[in-house]
């Protein structure tokens, strides 16, 4: 629709984010991107941050912690993403569903979202605990296992452990998204399927899909960064251990940032993962390109 | 919009047993919730008793009352309402304009403008911390919840704006073109057509951005440090000392800072799942 | 929706008006510290308010999470602002700060005299480099052995003074209890790979003679040194410790002794005032504390203690100086320990009638003889060099040698820097 009043409306409601982007953020990325070609500590930060060119980057390249941490955040991303997705659209599904309880069962679904992370961290280290946790008592009562399992100081079991509370937290908030986008089905389509002889199972992958695609892929897209950016659910269960095999590229960025004061080359991993998740949007958002280009 | 009435030939078992995973399904998720309920109930020797002791052996609302007692809970109750729904009115309403540009009209830049509210997101919170710290600073807007609300909707404004904006794809043109042709401004359009259309994306939106920022610690233990304008976020890491952690009395807290979220969820799920939109879309 | 759209800003502007703080005649400066202990800090500022009508002291209290404090100050002072004019510091902490040029140097404000009422042993991390004192021992904490009074009678013994007689007598204990159907754990502690592991590696090292460094030269690649660490897993391979112990904060240490699921437990003095108490604990009743055991060398705390110290960049320099030097006088540290339980760093106050007859007055000694950690600008690296060698040690994944040779080449590496 191309229409000059529109056009000029469309730039105008650009500018209140525009304002906010540049009082908030201009200079802080510029920033960060500055500082990461700097050697600046609290140690020595009454010398200023010296200019070192490419040093920080080439430390980076070559420190194994780094790739520890790099190789867990994208296993992890992508196992979480994936089970975080198809179980978000189960619940989905099952919030659509009509019944006399569904307000009860969807405010139920949602609750773990509600809780702040912090709590959630907190209270999943009491269900995880070892002696005095609640799952490796069921566990012992139901007869699963006789000894009891160190969720959170065993190598095999941490990252389960985080997975299973990344989850727990998730799915919520992609039921939510995902049922949104089943809503904004065109149900004429359906009854359409439907009479033309489509089961449930067809009409939902050939037709429903296809509808919700743009926010779908927005969702997986967002959760995607948000999962490589993990930082506060892995702080409280195992704070990166044991011995560090639980570190995300965020627990190892912000652990030379602030524990250690080592603020350059802590800028220089923020630029990494800020680099890896452009990357990543914009690989999706060639996916809704098409729908872009009206 | 009737429901899709249920085919003949599904069979009762095969409601009972989707019933049954329903139900099933729900309790695990609830589970560990209920779990931090009854811990509030507990007295600091029941928490961590060995064997396990799942039930309280008294519903007393003492941990409640340590919780009011220790810190002003209440107060930092409200002053986290506060920043929320000024940043979500505020995001939302922004969101909705920027979104609205990208999606459906001509400009030129969109993918310059979506990588850079994109940008927003993708840096860990705490390496652009220092330079807002020192803009509130000069501001004098430290300590306050007007400030806090600002630098949150700064913070939660992309992911805000990029699912509005993919609702707002899913709206055919057909619509508009028709409206157009009736004779309707681009801003009417927007007002009384479109944003109607989304409204379920829009209560999405809105929920999802109120608890983002309500359950925000970063900035709001750094810029809010004292008492008379925290957040009950960051209250919530106050109880516990350098070597003791008071679970009980956190696990209370923690149930009176959801509380209002449940609420704000279960009053907004309504119009979400209601399916406002059903036949709307149709024209 | 415009009927919304006034009411929200209607509200702004309430909001920002309620935001500006009432002008006041009294000076105010900031005290940020750590969360409040039953009103020490509060009893602490009353009292020096009541000494000094015309400065009020605003509390600001910190998260618990030793990291959020430090981002919040780092903040504070990397903008230069003068929010913060007194704060509570980790006695890791001072080094860096220091370098960095954050805190207000403290000359003039003791006389010899006076400097020397503290306890001298850790003085030493208030003075930078250049001689200047920036920061005063407000309380410390030291860690002590809280064991099973009923326990140790049944079976005929008395608190064990080495860390080998400790050994030995949780084996029997442990033993003789499984016979009866009452499982239990030797020794409880926090070794889980944080700061709390470090406290406790350290102690082990230096109860068998290990020094950290000498003439900026780390030390630890020695006998001494292997031997700690040696003891630590030897505590492990011979099921002493709590299955557990790896995965433990002071708090899941101490839940496992307060259920009665352990004998011995190092813990800090606050982890023996919960034991005893009836509300937290299932054995109140039969809790004793005392010295930790001693290995070759003698028997040694890591302090855990906090310091003050004067924001460099405040506007109010005399009167951040005149409460930071009371809250960490004679009365300010009665006021503040007698309500909070911890160790005053004052010899003298111990005698006070308001600790008589409590734990404090019991810990006079072991407050005396306690050891501060390495100072060093880097600490946090350090810190994370021994504990996560120690908790490899712990393990079994290395032998003592090979983690004291690493530990002591990457820590000459973060020293040399």
């Amino acid at each position: 629709m191309h229409n000059k009043q529109r056009l000029v409306f469309g730039y105008l409601a650009l500018i209140p984010a525009i304002i906010v982007f540049a009082v908030f953020i201009v200079y802080p990325v510029f920033n960060t991107f500055y500082l990461s070609f700097c050697n600046y500590r609290t140690q020595t930060i009454r010398q200023g941050a010296k200019f070192i060119g490419l040093a920080n980057y080439a430390q980076m390249f070559g420190d194994d912690k780094m790739w520890t941490a790099l190789k867990f955040t994208v296993l992890f991303t992508l196992i979480s993403v994936v089970l975080e997705s198809v179980l978000g659209m189960l619940c989905a599904l099952i919030m659509n569903r009509q019944g006399k309880t569904r307000a009860l069962v969807c405010a139920m679904i949602l609750i773990p979202w509600c809780i702040p992370t912090v709590v959630s961290g907190l209270m999943w280290n009491y269900i995880f605990a070892e002696s005095y946790g609640i799952l490796n008592f069921l566990l012992q009562i139901l007869g699963v296992t006789s000894q009891p399992v160190r969720w959170l100081t065993d190598s095999r079991y941490a990252f389960l452990s985080i997975l299973i509370s990344d989850v727990w937290k998730t799915v919520p908030y992609m039921s939510l998204l995902m049922l949104s986008a089943l809503k904004t089905v065109d149900s004429s389509y359906l009854e359409a399927a439907q009479i033309d002889g489509a089961n449930k199972v067809q009409s939902f992958f050939k037709i429903s899909m296809p509808c919700m695609k743009p926010i779908i892929l927005v969702a997986v897209m967002f959760r995607t960064i948000q999962s490589f950016r993990i930082y506060d659910l892995i702080r409280v269960l195992t704070n990166g251990g044991p011995q560090g095999k639980t570190t995300s590229l965020t627990i190892y960025t912000i652990t030379q940032y602030t524990t250690y004061g080592n603020m350059g080359y802590g800028a220089a991993l923020a630029v990494l993962t800020f680099i890896i998740s452009m990357i990543i949007a914009v690989c999706f958002q060639d996916g809704v390109k098409s729908k872009l280009e009206v | 919009m009737q429901a899709v009435q249920r085919k003949p030939g599904r069979s009762v078992g095969g409601q009972i047993g989707l019933g049954t995973f329903t139900v099933l399904f729900v309790l695990l998720i609830v589970a560990p919730f209920v779990w931090l309920l009854l811990a509030a109930f507990k007295s600091g020797k029941e928490l961590y008793s060995m064997p396990v002791q799942i039930l309280p052996s008294a519903f007393n609302l003492q941990n409640f009352k340590d919780a009011f007692s220790v810190q002003p809970l209440l107060k930092y109750v409200v002053n986290s309402i506060v920043v929320a729904v000024v940043s979500t009115v505020m995001i939302i309403i922004i969101a909705s304009l920027v979104s609205f540009s990208l999606a459906r009209t001509q400009i030129k830049g969109k993918r310059l403008v979506l990588l850079m509210l994109l940008s927003i997101s993708l840096l860990p919170p705490v390496t652009i911390l220092n330079p807002i710290y020192l803009m509130m600073s000069n501001l004098k807007m430290m300590n306050t919840t007007l400030g806090l609300a600002l630098v949150l909707v700064a913070i939660e404004l992309p992911t805000a704006a990029w699912y509005l904006m993919s609702f707002f794809q899913t709206i055919p043109d057909a619509l508009e073109e028709s409206a157009m042709i009736d004779g309707a401004n681009v801003v009417t359009i927007f007002c009384r057509i479109l944003m109607p259309l989304v409204a379920p994306g829009v209560f999405t939106v809105s929920i999802m951005t109120f608890i983002a920022v309500w359950n925000n610690y970063l900035f709001a233990s750094v810029l809010n440090p004292s008492k008379k304008a925290r957040t009950v976020t960051v209250a919530l890491t106050m109880y516990a000392g350098e070597t003791t952690t008071p679970w009980n009395t956190i696990a209370a807290a923690a149930i009176v800072a959801c509380v209002p979220l449940v609420i704000m969820v279960l009053i907004c799920q309504r119009r979400i799942v209601s399916g406002m939109v059903d036949g709307a879309v149709k024209g | 929706m415009k009927r919304i759209l006034s009411l929200v800003l209607c509200l702004m502007m309430v909001l920002s008006l309620a935001a500006v703080a009432h002008a006041d005649d009294k000076v105010t400066i900031n005290f940020y510290c750590n969360p409040s202990k039953n009103g020490g800090v509060e009893a602490a500022v009353a009292a020096f308010e009541a000494a000094n009508p015309g400065i009020h002291v605003e509390i600001v209290e910190f998260s618990s999470d030793t990291n959020q404090k430090k981002t919040t100050l780092s903040s504070i002072f990397q903008a230069q602002d003068d929010s913060a004019d007194v704060f509570m510091m980790d006695c890791t902490w001072p080094d860096e700060f220091i370098s960095a040029g954050w805190l207000l140097p403290l000359d003039g404000l003791y006389t010899e005299e006076e400097l020397a009422e503290f306890i001298p042993g850790i003085m030493d991390i208030c003075f930078g480099a250049d001689g200047s004192m920036y920061a005063i021992p407000e309380y410390l904490n030291a860690g002590v052995l809280v064991y099973r009074k009923d326990l140790l009678a049944k079976y005929g013994y008395e608190p064990a003074k080495t860390w080998e007689e400790l050994i030995e007598q949780c084996k029997v204990i442990q033993e003789g209890e499984a016979k009866e159907g009452n499982p239990i754990s030797g020794f409880t502690s926090a070794w889980l790979e944080y700061e709390g592991l470090t406290c406790c590696a350290f102690e082990f090292m230096w109860d068998y003679g290990a020094k950290f460094a000498a003439e900026g030269k780390c030390t630890l690649d020695s006998a001494e040194a292997q031997q700690g660490l040696a003891i630590m897993r030897r505590m492990v391979e011979e099921g002493v410790t709590d299955a557990g112990i790896r995965g433990y904060k002071w708090a899941d240490s101490q839940a496992i002794f307060n259920a009665g699921s352990a004998i011995y437990m190092r813990d800090w003095p606050s982890a023996y005032k919960n034991a005893i108490n009836p509300e937290k604990s299932s054995v109140s009743e039969n809790v004793g504390v005392t010295v930790l055991p001693s290995g070759t060398a003698g028997s040694f705390t890591t302090n855990g203690g906090w310091y003050i110290a004067v924001n460099a960049f405040t506007s109010h320099a005399e009167e951040a100086k005149t409460f930071a030097k009371f809250i960490c006088g004679y009365e300010g540290q009665v006021a503040y320990s007698s309500k909070s339980g911890d160790l005053p760093t004052r010899p003298a106050t111990y005698s006070d009638p308001a600790f008589e007859g409590t734990m404090t007055a019991q810990l006079y000694d072991i407050a005396l003889t306690t050891t501060s950690r390495p100072s060093s600008a880097y600490y946090s690296e350090i810190s994370a060099e021994i504990y996560t060698n120690a908790a490899l040690v712990a393990d079994g994944a290395k032998t003592p040698e090979e983690a004291t040779a690493d530990m002591t080449k990457n820590i000459q590496a973060i020293l040399d820097r």
